[in-house]
């Protein structure tokens, strides 16, 4: 009998709680702060939380203050089934912000989709929130690799660049990158001579970077990857001597990167959102006065510098809050409503136009070409 | 006895209105079947895997794909999985029984990255490390039954886990669960009573696998969407785990273990960062301190307590 | 011809890292039998306290000093709080360093973030040119060092009291007992020294691979596989195992699928323990025999 009194016990630390005054609204996030992506997932988290409190300290909305609860999903699918189904039953939550992977999301569309509740999700794949009509629920606030990846092939185009190498990570970020180049290159006159994969958690990448090598008509090097992986890219191909440009991904606006890499990182160039070069944005530009408080704010609480993934979860927060205003109501549908109908709204990663037939929102002139000079990076010109 | 009453009132759950209890539920479940499995052959058989992930995930992958690219039916595409996973690992068996020790834990880790890969780089067929979308839930159309919701899964998932605590229960309780304890305690000295060691191991290992490859295709009808991460070396370590809070030999200590497990991770969120080190710390002190198991282990310890206060009144002995 | 050339290169750094880390588990298991699953975290702890102590300011070298100290208290701590309890029992042994690994990385996350972080090249980043392959300074250091480490280790164990203590220890604890040998104080000896082994391991590879929370987990698996290749608990054997791997997954990434790569190390390693489980060299003191209950 003791052995389930126990069982009892357990299950009902995890039931209890449950819901409480309804003074404040309640907002569920699904970051990963621990697990393979958790270096993405604290910084959106990071991100969210400065969200909210910039929300809070202005008054909240109509009066209530928002609380945001996060589930750490820890970058594993089933576990963002449970914290889900924790979230909308017993926090009650309003709204949810959703997690960095990808695959976290794919998990729980069904479940939000059956639930009523809309999601901001942070995962990059365009496929999280097409076909729009089965994703009624499901938006996105990132970057998508398809957006950036037309960004850099204009650029081509205008330089002369017809011929190019694929190196990318065999991540989920980095593979769905490679479909989608495979897919778009082709289309716009892009031809990749080669195409090469390396392990995320791999020391040394020469092998593939000797093989771009011994292909002389590539014109440019494009590699897709996040974390510490694009650093040692960078080291290798510098420590090869392969001089043709390299480009990188939106995933290149990384204060870590320049940290890691050194002066390997000079040179690379990257399409992405503004947060790094907001200094030499013209006043007329519209994300400029939010991105620039936004680095402020975060550089005042968390001592240092946001990549464009806290971006995210900064836009997130602030976009739902800005449609539950407008709604005029804490009703999910309502809320979904009104975030559907969100039009050129300067966000930190990018300016968002969301319609019924469009849940991914970012538009291209979010995005503006980098290059890292000196260790720092400016606009490129 | 009081173990099959308990599931038997497990039934009301799905009537509570909780779709997170319920959801909770199903997930510890489900990951009982493959720690019964691993019970079976590390607990009782005295055989350490630390590659039982891979089992699952070829379940999952395997029912998924029938469903997904065959279009063939979920049950039978989770049938053909578990039978496949089983003769697969008849053949694993025969090579890595070879084996003792930490040898054979890391032959069999190695396995579970070889398939863990398999899963990313296999991209046409599992959709990478992005993951396979879109698997159709379990139905029974003649008699109009769908097991698309929590409340109806649950059933799916109670009649799982039944039938492997019966199967698992009359296993050990057979004269063949004998033999499995003396192959624990002494390989030579049960050969030596002419039982043929290696078939045993071999056949205990195909039953272990079918039991978690079939908790795999289940998780696939469930979730509708599967990637390689769950799949992956954690989840094997935490099936090690399980058996080991479980106290290894005991099917009721596992079906405690995997809701501990899964359960305790819950109210462990709100400490944020430091999770994982208090989950850590508790795994360490559990597996350091209390070589039966969380449960014995706690019982020792209170008992030992107890008689320690008591200790000045009796002070004469 | 020049590409092989940078492949076989390529291949003996990171084969060198492995051997490095695989270096690290022949101390503990040369005495107690365990293979302790958290010796890359070991590595991992090493490295970020030397990146840490030396952003406060200290000289790279003392901060380097106190790190490989620092690094082989806290072995001595686990070999006291949770290797000890187990006592001589392989399964428990193992699952309690997997857990000992959770926590260090846990610990890492709450003190480090999640971040990586890198730590300057011992002397610079020029690559060095060699018929057409070039190599990064750092590579050399840490070729070399492990060449140092294994030929170092592998005399202590053959030559010193110490390290012919450690071995009859592992061979007939029992009898090891009776001549005045104790595990007991034998075993924080060799947790300290493969804790000062990890620790090292981790600060001279830090610029190469960078580190984070969970770099240690995996080069620590690569490190096991390297020992397995060479023979459990030869220091030479380690080396020599890291090569062959780092060789094989350079040339596999080369000239086959490079996502097939890590399938390689877990390929040779299945075919290893199949068709020669004792590895290259044969065990110090062949001890399959001693795990044959």
């Amino acid at each position: 009998m003791k052995r389930w009194t126990g069982l009892i016990g357990a299950l009902a630390i995890v039931v209890g709680g449950g819901a409480q005054a309804q003074d404040t609204i309640k907002i569920g996030s699904l970051f990963e702060t621990s697990g393979f992506l958790a270096f993405l997932g604290n910084q959106g988290l990071e991100g969210a939380n400065l969200a909210v409190e910039e929300i809070n300290a202005s008054g909240g909305i109509d009066g209530k203050k928002i609380d945001l609860v996060n589930f750490n999903t820890e970058s594993d699918e089933t576990k963002a089934v449970i914290g889900v189904k924790k979230l909308i039953e017993r926090d009650k939550v309003v709204a949810l912000i959703g997690a960095m992977n990808s695959g976290s999301t794919f998990s729980i569309i069904d479940i939000v989709q059956r639930a009523g509740i809309p999601i901001v999700s942070n995962g990059a794949s365009r496929a999280i929130s097409t076909p729009v009509n089965e994703k009624k629920w499901v938006f996105q606030a990132p970057l998508t690799d398809v957006l950036v990846i037309n960004v850099l092939i204009d650029h081509f185009k205008e330089k002369g660049i017809g011929k190019i190498a694929l190196n990318n990570a065999d991540s989920g970020f980095a593979t769905s990158g490679m479909k989608q180049w495979q897919r778009i290159a082709p289309e716009r006159g892009i031809d990749i001579v080669i195409q090469q994969t390396y392990g995320n958690n791999d020391p040394d990448m020469t092998p593939q970077l000797t093989n771009i090598r011994a292909k002389s008509e590539v014109q440019a090097v494009v590699q897709w990857g996040t974390g510490k992986g694009q650093a040692i890219v960078a080291k290798n191909y510098r420590q090869l001597g392969i001089d043709k440009p390299l480009y990188y991904s939106h995933a290149a606006s990384d204060p870590n990167l320049i940290k890691l890499a050194g002066d390997a990182a000079n040179g690379i160039i990257f399409p992405t959102s503004k947060i790094a070069v907001v200094d030499e944005l013209p006043d007329s530009d519209p994300q400029k006065k939010v991105t620039a408080n936004f680095i402020e704010k975060f550089k005042a609480k968390y001592g240092r510098g946001p990549a464009t993934f806290a971006g995210n979860g900064y836009d997130s927060m602030i976009m739902l809050a800005d449609a539950i205003r407008r709604a005029g109501s804490t009703d999910p549908a309502k809320i979904r409503d009104a975030f559907e109908q969100t039009v050129d709204y300067p966000g930190v990663t990018s300016v968002y136009t969301y319609s019924a037939v469009d849940h991914y929102g970012a538009q291209p002139e979010g995005v503006a070409l980098q290059i890292i000079e000196d260790g720092k990076i400016r606009l490129y010109k | 006895m009081k173990t099959p009453l308990a599931l038997v009132c497990l039934l009301i759950v799905p009537f509570l209105g909780s779709d997170y209890l319920t959801n909770l539920l199903i997930v510890v479940m489900l990951h009982a079947l493959p720690a019964i499995g691993v019970s079976l052959l590390m607990g009782y058989t005295g055989q350490i895997s630390l590659g039982h992930a891979a089992f699952y995930g070829l379940g999952a992958y395997g029912a998924a794909a029938f469903s997904v690219h065959g279009g063939g039916d979920p049950w039978i595409g989770i049938a053909l999985a578990t039978f496949l996973v089983g003769v697969m690992s008849s053949y694993l068996g025969w090579v890595i029984f070879r084996l003792r020790g930490h040898y054979l834990a890391v032959a069999t880790l190695g396995f579970g990255f070889i398939v863990n890969i398999a899963f990313v780089e296999l991209r046409d067929w599992t959709g990478g490390p992005n993951g396979l979308p879109g698997i159709p839930p379990l139905d029974i159309p003649i008699l109009d039954l769908s097991f698309h919701t929590d409340g109806t899964f649950f059933y799916v998932a109670w009649v799982a886990m039944i039938l492997a605590v019966v199967m698992a229960q009359n296993l050990v309780n057979a004269p063949v669960g004998l033999v499995m304890r003396g192959i624990a305690e002494s390989e030579r000295a049960v050969s030596s009573l002419g039982n043929d060691v290696t078939s045993l191991k071999r056949k205990i290992l195909v039953i272990s696998a079918a039991v978690s490859a079939a908790s795999g295709g289940l998780y696939a009808h469930y979730i509708g969407y599967i990637s390689p991460q769950p799949f992956a070396i954690d989840f094997s370590i935490k099936l090690v785990v399980i058996i080991a809070i479980g106290g290894f030999r005991s099917i009721p200590g596992i079906l405690f273990a995997t809701l501990f497990v899964t359960v305790i991770t819950e109210p462990l969120q709100e400490l944020g960062y430091y999770d994982v080190v208090v989950y850590g710390l508790f795994l360490v002190v559990i597996i350091a301190y209390m070589p039966q198991g969380l449960l014995q282990g706690a019982y020792g310890l209170g008992r030992r307590m107890l008689s320690g206060a008591r200790a000045p009144a009796g002070a004469g002995r | 011809m020049v590409d092989a050339l940078q492949f076989l290169v390529s291949g003996l750094v990171i084969g060198s890292i492995y051997g490095l880390a695989g270096i690290g588990f022949t101390g503990i298991y040369n005495v107690t039998g365990v293979v302790n699953f958290a010796q890359g975290d070991k590595a991992m702890i090493g490295a970020m306290l030397a990146i840490s102590l030396s952003q406060m300011g200290l000289p790279p070298i003392v901060a380097i000093l106190l790190a490989v100290g620092l690094t082989g208290a806290v072995a001595v701590v686990i070999e006291c709080f949770t290797v000890r309890p187990v006592g001589n029992d392989v399964w428990r042994g193992i699952i309690v360093t997997i857990g000992v690994g959770i926590v260090l990385r846990g610990i890492a996350v709450v003190v480090w973030g999640t971040e990586a972080r890198g730590l300057p090249a011992f002397s610079g980043e020029e690559p060095i040119h060699f018929l057409g392959a070039t190599v990064s300074p750092q590579s050399l250091w840490v070729m070399g060092i492990t060449a140092v480490l294994a030929i170092g280790l592998a005399l202590f164990f053959q030559l010193t009291f110490i390290g012919k203590a450690f071995r009859a220890c592992a061979v007939n604890p029992f009898a090891s007992r009776i001549v005045g040998i104790e595990i007991r104080t034998m075993s924080p000896i060799a947790f300290a020294i493969s804790g000062v082994l990890g620790a090292i391991a981790g600060i001279i590879i830090a610029p190469i691979t960078l580190m984070q929370y969970d770099t240690g987990l995996l080069i620590g698996l690569k490190g096991f596989v390297a020992c397995i290749i060479g023979g459990f608990g030869n220091p030479m054997g380690a080396l020599l195992g890291g090569l062959i791997l780092g060789i094989a997954e350079t040339f596999s990434a080369g000239y086959l699928s490079s996502g097939y790569k890590n399938a390689i190390a877990f390929v040779l390693l299945l075919g290893f323990l199949i068709f020669r489980p004792e590895g290259l060299f044969r065990e110090i003191d062949s001890k399959l025999v001693k795990h044959e209950r």
